[in-house]
């Protein structure tokens, strides 16, 4: 299946704006983090938190076809 | 009311919408871009949000504060794009029948916008433009 994962403010700066990632069909949130540690050395040390289609979601989380994984820093704001 | 939005504020109409009969206090906080952090001036901000989630987590925590504080209604409005100093970046209020418990929610409200919902700001120093990395417990 195809994730298409999209970064947010310092890691976007980091990494690009989004990306399509192959996955095996019902990958985990977690698989998915794994992936992208392996795939992305800028991701080391990095703190962030995961969100799918605009929700934010536990590692055990399953994917599926299309989904939308939000890869983004803790808040900021304020 | 919760708005992720380019636009500024008014906190008048902020302040009619929180009116009613019952209301005997509305307190605000007005969050603005600082001019100087650690030693440098700042001459902009660029404020970034992932709105969908931000939207969703600022209504989570106005409905928090509802129900923790036994408020009457509250806001919460932040500002993205380009900021200069003294601008508005966010706006908190609560209204309640009395000032204690808004001032209580008002205060609750910001640190937990500042510590969960998505969002960031960059500062452009002399130096540069620097992302601002505070570290707020949720």
């Amino acid at each position: 299946m195809r994730i298409e994962v999209k970064y947010y403010a310092w890691i976007r700066e980091k990494i690009g704006e989004r990306e399509m990632l192959e996955a095996d069909d019902g990958a985990t949130v977690r698989e998915i983090v794994e992936k992208l540690r392996e795939k992305h050395a800028d991701l080391a040390g990095e703190n962030f938190l995961i969100a799918v289609n605009g929700r934010t979601v536990d590692l055990n989380t399953c994917l599926k076809d299309g989904d939308l994984v939000a890869v983004f820093p803790p808040a900021g704001g304020g | 009311m919760i708005r992720v939005t380019e636009k500024d504020f008014s906190i008048d109409e902020v302040a009619s919408i929180l009116k009613g009969k019952e209301v005997g206090a509305v307190v605000f906080f007005l969050g603005v871009v600082k001019g100087f952090r650690e030693g440098e001036d700042v001459s902009e901000m660029i404020v970034e949000a992932y709105r969908e989630a931000a939207e969703a987590e600022l209504e989570k925590i106005r409905s928090e504060a509802l129900e923790r504080f036994g408020i009457i209604d509250a806001a919460i409005i932040h500002r993205v794009g380009r900021l200069k100093p003294a601008e508005n970046i966010v706006l908190v209020a609560a209204s309640a029948r009395n000032r204690a418990e808004a001032f209580e929610a008002c205060s609750w409200m910001i640190n937990k916008v500042k510590a969960r919902a998505p969002i960031w700001k960059k500062e452009n120093t002399a130096r540069g433009w620097r992302w601002v990395r505070e570290t707020v417990k949720p």
